[in-house]
C-alpha cells in the first residue's frame, strides 16, 4: 500500500513566499560570516589540564571531559529557528578540535580574520586564549605528535608529510559516519543510561576481571557520564529558552521560546512523542556527537524513515500540517548549515570549499526489501529544492523495481531546479555491494550515505571511510621513474622496480605500477593502524558509541570495534588519469609502437615542450576510459580488481576489512597541481579527473561514458564513488524524463552514483570571472555541495572543464575555443 | 579501402533523441539514391569511404603528406587538404594523422559485430522505450545487410524504425525489411516531380507511390517527415502541396524538420559544396511559427490559399526546443493518441490538428499501451 | 649594573628600532638572504623589549634547528627559561628540525600572507623532521613579530 498521502508530490504550493520563516532564516546564514569558536577547546582542555589526571582510564576521563563541556556549553538562540540547539557559540561556526589537527590553525590566530580565503573571525581574546592557554598544552599531545612519538617518525608517516602520495585522515578525522539516531527517539537519552548502567552490574556480577571486563566496565561507565552531558545540554537549553520567553515581548516568538522550552524539558531525555520532538530531539543528538567527534561528515542517514512514525502519528491524529513539517524539515536543514570547518590558509589554497557534508539519505527501499518512500522523503525533496543549501548533503536512493517511476523522476526534477542536488544512489547494487560485505540483507537495505557517496548500514556499521586518500598516480609516477616521482626530486621514495625503458612488454610495466601500488598502500595502511590504535588509546568515542547499535551489547567502545560491522576506508584520487595513462602507455609505446617508453619520459619531462604531434596522438588517439575502447575498459576494470582484492587482504584495528572507494572531495585538483605530465598527455601541474568520472573532454558520448563507467564491477568499489556529470541545461519537461531514463540505464548498467552540475561552460567560466554575481551558486564538487565561489582555482577550472553532455544528442558539447587553455592536456 | 559493394556504417549515434521514441541507436548507412542539394548529411550521399578533413584540429605536423601513398595530400593554404581525384580512401593519412583532423568517414561491421554493439545498448532502449533506428543515407538499398540486422534485432525484442528518402523497390522492402519495422519515417520533400529531379537527382513518382503503398497497407505506422529547406522545400506552393497530398492519403499530421546549416561545414570537410544558395544561418522562430500554423490549416483542410509568399523559406528557422513542447501542448494533444511520446520521439515539429487522429498514429497508441 | 640600565634604557630601544628598519627591508629585498639571522635577531630582542610577546615563551621550552639545504646555514635556537637562545651550531635531541632551501623560500613559509603552498611544496621550500606544533608555535611569533614590526599590532 502506498504511504504517499500528498495530494501534490512536488508540493509547489510551499514556496519561500509564503513559508517566511525560512526565506528569513536563510537569508540570514546567507549572510552570517563564520566564526571560529573555541568553546569546545576552552572547556575540555580545561578539565583534562586542571580537573583531573593522567592516571584515570582515558575512556571515562575522555567521557567527563566530553560531559563537562556539553555541562558549560552556553544554551544559545541565535534567532527564530524552531529547534533549540547549537552546535557551536556562533551563529555560523568552526570549532576547534585542537587534538586532532585544530593546531595547525596556529600560525594564523593573527591573520585568520582577514585572509583572502574564506576568513574565519577570530577575537583577538579567543586567539590569546588559544595561544597562550590551550595549545600550550597540546604541543606533546595531539595525534600527530602522539602517533610520531610512539611510532618513533616512522617512514610511512614522513611519507604522509609529504602530501603528494597520500593522506591519512584518522589525523584530522574519525567521523564520517551514520549514527543511529532512530534509538534515542524511541529510548530517550535515560534508556540508553539505563541500559549502560543494566550492563555495568551485569559485567561486575559475572566477577571476572579481565581486560576485557574491564574495558567493558569503563565503557558502560563513560557512557553513563557522557550522556548525562547531553542531558545536562538540554536542561540548560530548556531553562534558557523559558528565561529568554520570559523577557520576549513578541507574542510568537516568545510562543516559540516557550515551546522549545517543553520540548527540551522531554528530549532528548525521553522518547519523543511528537514530530517536532523527535526532529530537536535528533538535532541534540547532533550537537552533541560534535562535542566529541569533528565536524566532519557525521550523518544524519535516513531521515525520512527515522522521523515518519512520528509524522505519521501527527497527522494522523491532527496534530501536524504540511506546512508545520516542511517548516521543521526546513529548520532542520538550516541548523545543519550552522558550523563549518577549521581549515588553515595553505589547506585551503589545496583542498578548499567543503562544508561539513553532514549527508541525509532518503528514499529507496526499507528493511523488507519494498518501496519506502512516504510523504517526508517528498517533504525533504521540497524543502532541499526550495532552500538550496550546501548541507546537508541530500542523496536520493532509488531502486529501479520497487521505487515508482514519479519518485524517480521528481528527484531528477529537484536537481534540475536546484541544478546540483540530490544525489543519485542505485539501491539495487548498493545493497548488493554491502551484502558481499558481509552485511545481512535487511540491514543492507537500511543503508545510508557517509560523507560523499560512502555507504553505510545505518547506525551499525562504523566504517572510518576517508581513512586514506590515496593519490593513484603517484603509484604510476612511481612506476615510471623507477620509485622516484618529479615531485620529490632525486629521493629514492618506493621500491626499484625498474627503468621501463628496458620493459618489452605493457605486463611488465602494469607489474613494476602493482608494485609499486603494494608498497604504497601498505604504508598508508599502516600508518592508519597506527593512528587507529592511537585513537583507541587517547581518543575514545563513547557518546558516539551510545548512538550505535553493537556497542553497548558488546561492551565495547566504537573506536574499539563495538559496531556490529566495521571497515576502514580508502579512496583513490586520480582514477581515470591513471587509467587513461597505463592505456595510454600500452598503445603508444608497446602496440602502436609511436614511441619508445624513453622517449615518452623524456616528453613528459619537457611537458610535451617540443612534442606536439606525440602529445596530440596521446591526447586524441589513445583509449580513453569513458569510451568503449577495449583497452581502457580492460585497464579500468584491472585497476579496480586489482585494488580491491588488495585493500579486501587488510584487516584494521577494529577487526574490520579495508574498502576501496572513489570519490575525490577536491583532493584531485591539489594532487593535479602537485603533479608531472603524465602519458594520457594531461600536462604538469593541471587538475585529474574527479572520483570515478572520465577525464574531461575525452569521453565524448554520453552512453558509451555510463556504460563505461556502470560496467565497473561495482562489487568492487564498497567504499563509494562519484561519477559526476554536468548538462548545460534542461529544458524542458520531456528532458526530466530522459535525465531520469538516462540515470535509470547507468543503475541498471551497474552504476552506483551520480551527481550533476546543470551548468553550462559559460555559466561556470562566468561565476568565475565575476563571483560577486553568483554568490549562492551552488555546485557539486566530487561528492559533495559546495558554493562556487568558495571554492580555490584549481577546483574551480576542473569544475569549468567537466565534460557537459547535451541532453538533446548524448554528445558532449564542445568546450570554448577562447578557454581552451583551462584544459588538461592544454 | 573501397567499399566493393559492402554496405558502410558512417556513424553509430548513440543516445539519439530525435529518431523515434526514447532513447536510440541510429545507424547511419552511407550511400544514398539521391543527391539533395542540401542533404544533411553530405557524408552519406556516396556509399564509399571518403576522407573528412577537420581543419580546426590540424596541428601541422606534415605527416599526413609524408605518408600519403598517392600524393594526394597538399599543405597549400587555401586549398582542400586532400586533392580528391588521386584519393583512394586508402585511410594511411587519417591512420597517420595525430590529431583527427583526418578521419576516414564509413566503416564496415559485420552483421554480428553490428548486433553485438547495439545490443550493448539496450538498457537505454528498455528503460525509455527506445530502439534502433535505421537512417542514412538510405538503408533500403542495403536490403539485405539491414534486413538481417533488424530480423536479428526484432528477435530481440528491440523497436525498429527507418527513415527512408522512399527511393526503394517496394516488392524487395516489403520482404526483407517492413516485417522487422515498427516504425517507417518518410521523408517527402517536393511535390512537383521536376523540382524534385532538379534537387534531388531523381523524380519522386516512385517515391509518392510508395508513399501511397504504405500509407494505405502498413502495418506499422508511418510518420511522413519534411525538411524545411529555405527557397527549396519551405515554400507555401510546396507546402500547400504536400500537405494536400497527405490529407487525400489519409494523414492528419506530419513531422516539419528544421533546416540545419551544419551541413555545409560538413560538407566542406569533404571538398563538397552544398546548394549555392543556402544560407549558413537558421530560421527564425516567427517564420517557423508562421509556416507551422499554415502547414497545419492546410493540412487539416481549413487553410485553402497559401498566405506565404514564394520566398518564405529564404528567411531562416531558429530551432528553439520550447517550439516543441508548444506545438506537443497543443489542444489536440490532450487526445491520448496523440500525446507526444507514443511512436514518434520528439524530432522535427510534431503538426497533429484537432482531434483527427492519424490511424496509423493510433495504430501506434494501441502498441505502445499494450 | 648602571651600564647594563643604560643600555637597556636608550640603547635596546635604539637597537631595536635600527633592527625594525632592517628586518622590514629584509622583508621586502629580493633575496631575502639574511632572513633568518634577521629573524632571530629581531626576535630576541623583541622577547627583552616586549612584555606582551614575552609571554610567548614563558615557560616554553623549545629546541630547534635550521638548516639551508646547503648546508651553509646552521642555526640551533633554544628557548628555556623564558628566554631564546641563538648558537650557530649543530642541536642533537631537537624539537624540530627546520631544512629550507634560501631565506626566501623560509621567509615564504612563516610570514607570507598568503603562503605559495603548491610552489612550495614543488619546490619543497621547507621540509620539517620532528614535531610539527613547535613549527606552528614557532611561524605564530615570527607572525607577530612581522606585524609588530609593520605596526599593525
Amino acid at each position: 500500500m502506498s504511504k504517499i498521502t500528498l495530494k501534490d508530490i512536488r508540493l509547489s504550493e510551499y514556496t519561500l513566499d509564503n513559508l517566511g520563516l525560512l526565506r528569513r532564516l536563510r537569508e540570514n546564514l546567507m549572510k552570517t560570516r563564520p566564526e571560529v569558536c573555541i568553546e569546545r577547546a576552552r572547556h575540555t582542555t580545561r578539565y583534562l589540564r586542571d580537573l583531573s589526571s593522567d592516571g584515570e582510564p582515558m575512556e571515562t576521563r575522555y567521557a567527563k571531559a566530553v560531559a563537562y563541556f556539553l555541562s558549560k556549553k552556553e544554551p544559545l538562540f541565535f534567532d527564530d529557528n524552531l529547534l533549540a540547539g547549537t552546535t557551536t557559540s556562533k551563529p555560523f561556526g568552526a570549532p576547534v578540535y585542537q587534538e586532532l589537527t585544530g593546531m595547525t590553525i596556529w600560525p594564523e590566530l593573527d591573520t585568520i580574520s582577514t585572509r583572502e580565503k574564506n576568513p574565519l573571525i577570530l577575537s583577538r581574546e579567543d586567539a590569546e586564549e588559544l595561544n597562550f592557554d590551550i595549545f600550550p598544552y597540546w604541543m606533546e599531545r595531539n595525534i600527530l605528535e602522539y602517533t610520531r612519538k610512539k611510532y618513533n617518525n616512522p617512514g610511512c608517516m614522513r611519507l604522509f608529510e609529504r602530501i603528494v602520495f597520500f593522506l591519512a585522515s584518522k589525523a584530522g578525522t574519525i567521523s564520517h559516519t551514520v549514527p543511529c539516531y532512530r534509538k534515542v527517539l524511541e529510548r530517550g537519552i535515560e534508556g540508553i543510561i539505563e541500559e549502560a548502567s543494566t550492563r555495568e552490574d551485569e559485567v561486575r556480577k559475572k566477577g571476572t576481571d579481565t581486560p576485557e571486563d574491564r574495558h567493558s566496565l569503563e565503557f558502560y561507565q563513560a557512557v553513563q557520564t557522557v550522556m548525562k552531558g547531553v542531558l545536562d545540554y538540554a536542561a540548560n537549553l530548556s531553562r534558557k529558552a523559558a528565561e529568554l520567553a520570559e523577557r520576549e515581548s513578541d507574542p510568537s516568538r516568545r510562543e516559540n521560546l516557550l515551546k522549545m522550552s517543553e520540548v527540551c524539558a522531554r528530549v532528548p531525555a525521553k522518547p519523543a512523542r511528537t514530530f517536532r520532538e523527535a526532529v530537536n530531539s535528533l538535532w541534540i543528538c547532533q550537537v552533541a556527537v560534535h562535542a566529541e567527534n569533528i565536524n566532519m561528515a557525521i550523518s544524519p542517514g535516513r531521515l525520512d524513515q527515522v522521523l515518519y512514525r512520528y509524522y505519521r502519528n501527527d497527522m494522523d491524529n491532527g496534530m501536524l500540517t504540511v506546512r508545520e513539517a516542511i517548516e521543521l524539515i526546513g529548520c532542520l536543514w538550516l541548523k545543519l548549515n550552522d558550523n563549518t570547518n577549521l581549515v588553515p590558509e595553505t589547506s585551503e589554497e589545496l583542498f578548499g570549499g567543503a562544508g561539513t557534508v553532514p549527508a541525509v539519505t532518503v528514499g529507496g527501499v526499507g528493511e523488507d526489501g519494498e518501496d519506502a518512500v512516504n510523504d517526508l522523503t517528498y517533504i525533504m525533496l521540497r524543502v532541499t529544492e526550495l532552500l538550496k543549501l550546501r548541507d546537508p548533503s541530500v542523496n536520493a536512493r532509488y531502486h529501479y523495481e520497487k521505487n515508482t517511476e514519479e519518485y524517480r523522476d521528481r528527484v531528477a526534477e529537484v536537481i534540475v531546479n536546484t541544478k546540483a542536488v540530490p544525489a543519485f544512489h542505485n539501491d539495487v547494487v548498493d545493497i548488493k555491494v554491502l551484502e558481499n560485505q558481509g552485511t545481512s540483507t535487511e540491514h543492507a537495505r537500511d543503508y545510508a550515505v557517509i560523507g560523499c557517496v560512502e555507504l553505510a548500514s545505518a547506525g551499525r556499521s562504523y566504517d572510518a571511510s576517508s581513512s586514506i586518500i590515496f593519490n593513484l598516480v603517484s603509484a604510476l609516477e612511481l612506476a615510471m621513474y623507477n620509485g622516484k616521482r618529479p615531485a620529490t626530486g632525486d629521493e629514492q621514495i618506493g621500491p626499484q622496480t625498474g627503468d621501463p625503458a628496458g620493459f618489452s612488454t605493457f605486463e611488465e610495466f602494469w607489474e613494476a605500477f602493482k608494485a609499486q601500488l603494494t608498497w604504497l598502500i601498505g604504508e598508508a595502511i599502516k600508518l592508519n593502524e597506527y593512528f587507529g590504535r592511537v585513537h583507541q588509546e587517547i581518543l575514545p568515542t563513547p557518546l558516539l558509541s551510545a548512538f550505535f547499535e553493537g556497542p553497548l551489547d558488546k561492551g565495547r567502545d566504537l573506536i574499539r570495534g563495538g559496531a556490529v560491522y566495521n571497515s576502514s576506508g580508502a579512496t583513490h584520487i586520480g582514477f581515470a588519469d591513471t587509467v587513461d595513462s597505463l592505456s595510454a602507455i600500452e598503445k603508444a609505446v608497446f602496440i602502436d609502437r609511436r614511441c619508445t617508453f624513453a622517449e615518452l619520459l623524456k616528453a613528459l619531462r619537457d611537458d610535451f615542450r617540443g612534442h606536439e604531434k606525440l602529445h596530440a596522438y596521446l591526447v586524441y588517439k589513445t583509449p580513453k576510459y569513458g569510451t568503449d575502447d577495449p583497452i581502457a575498459v580492460k585497464n579500468s576494470q584491472n585497476l579496480i580488481r586489482f585494488l580491491y582484492d588488495f585493500y579486501q587482504g587488510h584487516t584494521n584495528y577494529r577487526g574490520g576489512k579495508y574498502r576501496p572507494g572513489y570519490w575525490t572531495m577536491t583532493n584531485h585538483a591539489g594532487q593535479g597541481k602537485l603533479s608531472g605530465a603524465l602519458p594520457n598527455g594531461r600536462k604538469a601541474h593541471k587538475v585529474f579527473a574527479s572520483g570515478i568520472t572520465p577525464a574531461s573532454q575525452a569521453a565524448g558520448d554520453l552512453s558509451a561514458c555510463l556504460k563505461a563507467v556502470g560496467g565497473l564491477e561495482s562489487v568492487c568499489i564498497p567504499s563509494g564513488e562519484a561519477l559526476n556529470l554536468k548538462y548545460p541545461s534542461v529544458k524542458h519537461n520531456g528532458d526530466i524524463k530522459t535525465f531520469a531514463q538516462a540515470v535509470e540505464s547507468y543503475f541498471r548498467y551497474g552504476g552506483l552514483h551520480v551527481q550533476f552540475n546543470i551548468m553550462s561552460y559559460e555559466t561556470l567560466i562566468d561565476a568565475k570571472k565575476n563571483p560577486e554575481k553568483y554568490p549562492e551558486l551552488l555546485v557539486r564538487v566530487s561528492g559533495y555541495s559546495a558554493y562556487f565561489k568558495d571554492l580555490n582555482e584549481a577546483m574551480k577550472d576542473e569544475i569549468i572543464t567537466r565534460t557537459a553532455y547535451d541532453l538533446d544528442t548524448g554528445r558532449a558539447v564542445p568546450f570554448p575555443e577562447e578557454y581552451r587553455s583551462m584544459l588538461a592536456f592544454e | 579501402m573501397r567499399a566493393e559493394g559492402r554496405p558502410l556504417i558512417f556513424n553509430l549515434h548513440h543516445f539519439a533523441l530525435d529518431d523515434g521514441p526514447g532513447i536510440r541507436t541510429t545507424v547511419f548507412m552511407k550511400g544514398c539514391p539521391l543527391s539533395c542539394a542540401w542533404c544533411h548529411n553530405p557524408e552519406s550521399v556516396s556509399p564509399e569511404p571518403e576522407i573528412a578533413f577537420y581543419g580546426h584540429l590540424c596541428i601541422g605536423c606534415g605527416s599526413c603528406m609524408d605518408v600519403c601513398p598517392e600524393g594526394a595530400v597538399s599543405m597549400r593554404p587555401g586549398r582542400d587538404r586532400i586533392t580528391r581525384e588521386r584519393c583512394t580512401a586508402c585511410g594511411t593519412c587519417s591512420n597517420e594523422c595525430p590529431s583527427t583532423a583526418l578521419r576516414t568517414v564509413g566503416a564496415y561491421y559485420q552483421v554480428d559485430t553490428l548486433v553485438e554493439r547495439l545490443l550493448k545498448e539496450r538498457i537505454f532502449y528498455d528503460t525509455s522505450g527506445g530502439g534502433v533506428t535505421f537512417s542514412g543515407g538510405e538503408p533500403a538499398i542495403f536490403m539485405d545487410y539491414v534486413g538481417t540486422v533488424m530480423k536479428r534485432l526484432k528477435a530481440e525484442g528491440i523497436h525498429v524504425a527507418i527513415q527512408t528518402s522512399g527511393m526503394f523497390n517496394l516488392q524487395e522492402f516489403g520482404r526483407k525489411l517492413l516485417p522487422y519495422i515498427d516504425l517507417i519515417f518518410f521523408d517527402l520533400k517536393l511535390i512537383d516531380s521536376d523540382m524534385h529531379r532538379k534537387f534531388t537527382g531523381r523524380g519522386n513518382n516512385l517515391i509518392l507511390e510508395n508513399f501511397r503503398y504504405l500509407a494505405d497497407n502498413s502495418p506499422v505506422p508511418v510518420v511522413p517527415r519534411i525538411p524545411l529547406i529555405p527557397g527549396i522545400t519551405a515554400t507555401g506552393e510546396n507546402l500547400s502541396g504536400l500537405a494536400d497530398f497527405l490529407r487525400y492519403s489519409g494523414f492528419t499530421s506530419a513531422t516539419l524538420l528544421p533546416y540545419n546549416p551544419g551541413a555545409i561545414s560538413k560538407a566542406a570537410a569533404l571538398g563538397k559544396a552544398l546548394h549555392p544558395t543556402l544560407p549558413n544561418r537558421m530560421i527564425p522562430a516567427g517564420e517557423e511559427e508562421a509556416l507551422t500554423t499554415f502547414f497545419r490549416q492546410r493540412l487539416s483542410g481549413h487553410a485553402k490559399e497559401a498566405p506565404l509568399s514564394e520566398d518564405i523559406g529564404a528567411v531562416e528557422y531558429l530551432k528553439q526546443s520550447k517550439k516543441h513542447k508548444e506545438v506537443f501542448s497543443d489542444e489536440c494533444l490532450e487526445h491520448p493518441c496523440c500525446s507526444p511520446h507514443p511512436g514518434i520521439g520528439r524530432g522535427g515539429l510534431l503538426i497533429v490538428p484537432l482531434h483527427a487522429c492519424n490511424r496509423s498514429l493510433r495504430r501506434d497508441c494501441s502498441r505502445n499501451i499494450s | 649594573m648602571f651600564d647594563k640600565i643604560l643600555d637597556w634604557l636608550t640603547l635596546r630601544p635604539l637597537r631595536m628600532k635600527r633592527l625594525r628598519k632592517r628586518f622590514l627591508k629584509c622583508l621586502e629585498s629580493e633575496a631575502a638572504e639574511e632572513f633568518l639571522e634577521m629573524l632571530l635577531k629581531f626576535m630576541s630582542l623583541a622577547f627583552l623589549l616586549d612584555r606582551d610577546f614575552r609571554r610567548n615563551i614563558e615557560g616554553f621550552n623549545g629546541r630547534y634547528l635550521f638548516k639551508s639545504r646547503d648546508n651553509s646555514i646552521t642555526v640551533a635556537v633554544i628557548f628555556e627559561d623564558g628566554r631564546m637562545k641563538v648558537h650557530e651550531k649543530v642541536l642533537e635531541d631537537t624539537n624540530v628540525t627546520v631544512v629550507f632551501r634560501n631565506g626566501k623560500a623560509l621567509m615564504g613559509y612563516l610570514l607570507s600572507p598568503k603562503p605559495d603552498i603548491l610552489g612550495s611544496l614543488l619546490r619543497q621550500d621547507v621540509t620539517f623532521n620532528g614535531n610539527l606544533n613547535y613549527v606552528y608555535k614557532f611561524a605564530y611569533m615570527a607572525k607577530r613579530l612581522q606585524l609588530m614590526a609593520t605596526g599593525e599590532v
